[in-house]
This record gives structure tokens, C-alpha cells and sequence, in this order.
């Protein structure tokens, strides 16, 4: 009896808080499809009519941000994938002197906090003429999502048999073709982890484009932003904007869960 | 022998030469520019050496004295918030049972994560919203008009209101941590413990909360780390007002650097923030040890 009790209780306490937490999401399609006019003169009602109005409006004011962003993601992405498995390969099938100093050099960038960067980072970026430029952004972006593809990769690269390499060597395959044809092809799946975790990090990134890029420049968190600041006077604009500034990700995520919370939880767990 | 060796290794050498040219230049070289010139007064251009004087006018700044009590604020929710809620989460999904009952509130708590980590604060903003804020419109419905308040812009509610964002606190990296933590435990040790007669809540005091030590070991270093990070919330909700009351030492750097140009400051801002975020990390790894 009372351990019924305790599971109706459990259960009532978990639909309150599921409610809450999606509480606010459900607010922002609610008004996304609302006139801000109905907005303000009846807050909770249904909207009288579904004002799709709002999207191609919104899709209007964050299309050139999101193509921004997109781009400046694919671009780290294949950076870091690339960077991170080369790395990672090296470490993990090579034998070279200082080999654990070096290793130990790369990963423990992680350990820095990137708040520390943050104003000489952008001392650097400035000598090197990248402000206001998207290698500004994406080019530290690589430098910091390589390290989760070395971590990964050289754990799945030390666990294949080295037979597999021995009969490409012999074949006359050298270094570059033994890391191209045999190890990458493998290891697809971690490179899949790799590539979700970064894009996902560089996606939502709104600090760093903020203070790299002028305006007519701007990523889509940019863009988020100043749509809140022009917002006050059209929410149901604004909503729709975030929600199709957010498709991207939605995708990402939905078709990769599986890779993104592994990748989440070795990150943050080897980090 | 050397060149022969030499050529051995060169290719391994080679193939290393991209990592390593990006992490000296995007995450070595800044490190030690802010080393040095926190030492600086600092434009980009030119600096000067004035010693430990960054260090000196921090700690006599009102400002950032006000911001470093704030800080303590935020830090300490940020870590009661990340240890309590997603675990109570966490045990009742498993409490209730049923795989797909599971799943679905699993999925459910991780929902908002979808969505970039900027619309959730702007959508909080809009929570916060005097006029077309869900919590005024909700006190307003329920008849409490006179409780309705500018919860940003009044420097009493303020930081509470910051405190406050994202409530119930539930979807996030410490909730993934336990759901797969409390999945992977020994149910048949569980089981036996119920069978001698343990009820509900002593298989949670006396077994899960003992497993989980690592776990809440991780989330606390890592809630640390990221509070003592993270303004961007702060920027976008209340620049640190109104006045100074929901700033913080990072949000102070950053208007240092970007907001007067004291690039110098700023690096010295961010120097104490890394060395506090060290000496933490190190404390809490010696000290709260997981030999139960």
C-alpha cells in the first residue's frame, strides 16, 4: 500500500516538474504563432487565427545568419575531424620519441578554462588580421574541438590489430594511406561523435562571434539577440525566429542522440 | 644512426604538426600573453609594466568585491542546483519504473536541451518580462496583482532572478550523469537489501547516495568550472545590473577588455579566475576523496 502510495506520489512530483521544465518551450511555439496584438490584450488565449505570417517574416530577418553559422560550423567540423583523427592516429599506432610529453602537451589544453583566453585570444586574432573575418572564429574553434577527437580516436585506434596495418605495409601502402584508407574508414562512427559535439558547440556559441564580428557578419545567436532587442515590439517575430534559428540543432541532435550524449559524457568525464 | 632515426620518425612528427601548430597559436601563445600582461596596462598595441597594480586595484575595486560576493552566490546555488534536482529527477523516473514510461520522461527532461543554450535565455528573459512575462501573467491571473515586479530590473529580486533561470534545473549534463549511474547499479544487491526488510528511502541514504559519490565528485568540479565561466547568461539578461547588483569577476573582465579597452585588467581578472578555478579543483579532488 504505502509503496503504491510512494509511486503515485513519484509519479505526480515527476509530471510537475516534466511540466515546468517544458513550460517555457511550449510558450515559445504558443507565441511564435500568435499576433503580438493578441499577445498583449489576451495573454493566455488561443490564437484567433495561426499567424504562419510570423515564420515567413522571421525566416526574412535570421536566413543569412543561420547560412553564416552553418558555414562556420561545416568548416570546424571538417577541421576538427580531420586534425583529431590525424592526431589521434599518430598517437596511437606510431612510436616516436617524447611521444607521452607530446601527448600530454595537446591534452591538457582542456584543462584551460577558456575564460582565460577569451581577451588574448582576441589580442591574437586582431594581429593576425582575422577580426570581423569567420577565420576568426573558426580557426581557434579547431584548435580547442581536435582535442575530443585525438581523446577518442586513439583509445578506438589502439584496440584495432596491428596485422591490419602490417598487410597494408606490405603492399607498399605508406603512412598517409595506411591513416586515409584503413584507420579513418573505421572509425566513421567516432568521427560522427566528434562532429555532432563540435557542431553543436559552435552553433550555440554566441560569446565568441559577438566579439569577433561586426554585425552584417552575424551568426545566428547573433541575430537571436538583437531580435529580443527589436522584440518588444513583435514577440510572435521574434519566437518564430529562434525556432527556426533552432531547427539545425534539432536535426543534429534528433538524428544523432546517440553519438551527442556519448560524446557529452566522455567530454566532460575525460575533461 | 641519427638521420636514419631521424627520417623514422619524421613522418610521425609531421602528421602532428597541424594539432599542434593550432594549439599553440589559439590556446598556448594567448595563455601566456594573459600571464603576461596582467602585469600590463594593455590596449594591444602598447603595454607597460606596472607590476602587481591589476592585482592590487581588483581587490580594492567596489565593484569587483560586489561581483565576487555575487559570484559565491551564484557558485553555491549553481552546485546545490546541479546536485539535487536532477538526482531527485533522476531516482523517481527510476522509482516508477516502466521502460517506456523511463524513456519517455528521460526524453522529456533532456527536451529543451535541442535548443541553442542563447533561446533559452532570451525565452527566460521573456519569463521575466514585466509586462508580457509568463510569472507576472500568472500572479495577475491567480488574483496576486500586488506581488507582480520587475524581476531584472528591481536590484532586490535581481540575482535571485538569475539564480532562479532554468528552473527546475533539471535538463543538463548532471542529469544524463545519474540516470546512467543509478541505471548501471546492482539491482540484485538492491533487491536483497528490500527483501531484508530496507525500505525505499534507506536504499536511497545508505545505497545509492554512498555509489554516487563519483558522480556528485564530477558534477561539482565541472559545475565549479562552468559557474565561475559563465556571464553570458548574465550579459544577456542584465549586463550586471541594475547598477552592479548581478555582476560578476568574469562579466567584469569582459567589460574591462571590451567594454574600456583595459586589456591589461581584464587579463589579470582572468589569471585569478583560472588560478581559483585550479586551487578548487585540486581541493576538491584531494579532499573529497571517494574511499568509502
Amino acid at each position: 500500500m504505502t509503496a503504491r502510495l510512494s509511486k503515485w506520489t513519484g509519479s505526480a512530483v515527476l509530471v510537475i516538474l516534466l511540466i515546468i521544465t517544458l513550460v517555457p518551450f511550449i510558450i515559445l511555439f504558443f507565441f511564435s504563432i500568435k499576433d503580438q496584438f493578441e499577445i498583449l490584450i489576451d495573454f493566455w488565449g488561443m490564437p484567433e487565427v495561426i499567424k504562419w505570417a510570423n515564420y515567413s517574416d522571421a525566416w526574412n530577418v535570421v536566413k543569412s545568419s543561420i547560412g553564416n553559422s552553418l558555414y562556420v560550423c561545416i568548416v570546424t567540423v571538417i577541421g576538427a575531424v580531420v586534425l583529431g583523427s590525424l592526431s589521434g592516429y599518430v598517437f596511437a599506432r606510431h612510436k616516436f620519441p617524447l611521444k607521452g610529453l607530446l601527448y600530454i602537451l595537446l591534452i591538457g589544453v582542456m584543462m584551460i578554462p577558456s575564460l582565460l583566453t577569451i581577451v588574448p585570444l582576441y589580442a591574437t586574432i586582431a594581429k593576425l588580421g582575422f577580426t570581423n573575418s569567420y577565420l576568426g572564429l573558426i580557426l581557434p574553434y579547431i584548435a580547442g574541438t581536435q582535442l575530443l577527437g585525438v581523446l577518442l580516436c586513439r583509445t578506438f585506434f589502439e584496440s584495432l590489430p596491428e596485422e591490419l596495418f602490417e598487410a597494408a605495409r606490405i603492399d607498399g601502402g605508406n603512412e598517409f594511406y595506411l591513416y586515409s584508407r584503413i584507420a579513418l574508414p573505421l572509425c566513421l562512427p567516432i568521427l560522427a561523435t566528434v562532429g555532432i559535439v563540435t557542431f553543436l558547440a559552435v552553433y550555440s556559441d554566441y560569446l565568441w562571434p559577438f566579439i569577433v564580428l561586426a554585425q552584417e557578419k552575424q551568426t545566428f545567436t547573433m541575430a537571436a539577440v538583437s531580435l529580443n532587442r527589436s522584440g518588444q515590439s513583435d514577440i510572435g517575430l521574434s519566437f518564430a525566429g529562434y525556432i527556426i534559428g533552432s531547427v539545425p540543432t534539432i536535426l543534429v541532435i534528433v538524428f544523432g542522440m546517440k553519438y551527442y550524449i556519448e560524446g557529452m559524457v566522455t567530454g566532460a568525464v575525460k575533461s | 644512426m641519427s638521420t636514419s632515426r631521424l627520417r623514422k620518425y619524421s613522418i610521425s612528427y609531421l602528421f602532428l604538426v597541424p594539432s599542434f601548430l593550432f594549439i599553440f597559436t589559439f590556446l598556448y601563445y594567448p595563455v601566456i600573453l594573459a600571464f603576461i600582461h596582467s602585469f600590463t596596462k594593455w590596449n594591444l598595441v602598447t603595454s607597460e609594466w606596472i607590476g602587481f597594480d591589476n592585482f592590487r586595484v581588483m581587490f580594492s575595486d567596489s565593484v569587483f568585491l560586489t561581483g565576487a560576493t555575487n559570484q559565491l552566490i551564484y557558485t553555491v546555488t549553481d552546485i546545490l542546483k546541479a546536485l539535487i534536482f536532477p538526482l531527485v529527477a533522476a531516482e523517481l523516473i527510476f522509482l516508477i519504473g516502466g521502460n517506456k514510461i523511463k524513456y519517455l520522461f528521460r526524453t522529456g527532461f533532456i527536451l529543451p536541451m535541442l535548443l541553442p543554450g542563447i533561446v533559452t535565455i532570451l525565452l527566460w528573459q521573456n519569463i521575466y518580462d514585466p509586462n508580457n512575462g509568463l510569472i507576472n501573467q500568472l500572479l495577475i491571473a491567480v488574483g496576486l496583482d500586488s506581488w507582480t515586479h520587475a524581476w531584472l530590473g528591481d536590484e532586490t529580486t535581481s540575482i535571485w532572478s538569475i539564480v532562479f533561470f532554468g528552473f527546475p534545473f533539471i535538463a543538463g549534463l548532471p542529469f544524463l550523469i545519474y540516470y546512467a549511474a543509478i541505471g548501471g547499479m546492482n539491482q540484485e544487491q538492491i533487491e536483497a537489501a528490500r527483501i531484508d526488510g530496507a525500505n525505499r528511502w534507506q536504499v536511497f541514504t545508505k545505497m545509492h547516495i554512498p555509489f554516487l559519490i563519483p558522480q556528485f565528485k564530477v558534477i561539482t568540479i565541472l559545475t565549479i568550472i562552468s559557474s565561475l565561466q559563465d556571464f553570458v547568461k548574465i550579459m544577456v539578461l542584465t549586463a550586471g545590473g541594475p547598477g552592479v547588483s548581478t555582476t560578476n569577476p568574469a562579466m567584469i573582465m569582459y567589460n574591462a577588455a571590451f567594454g574600456s579597452s583595459q586589456y591589461g585588467y581584464g587579463s589579470a581578472i582572468g589569471v585569478s579566475l583560472f588560478l581559483v578555478i585550479l586551487v578548487l579543483t585540486f581541493f576538491n579532488l584531494k579532499f573529497l576523496k571517494t574511499d568509502y
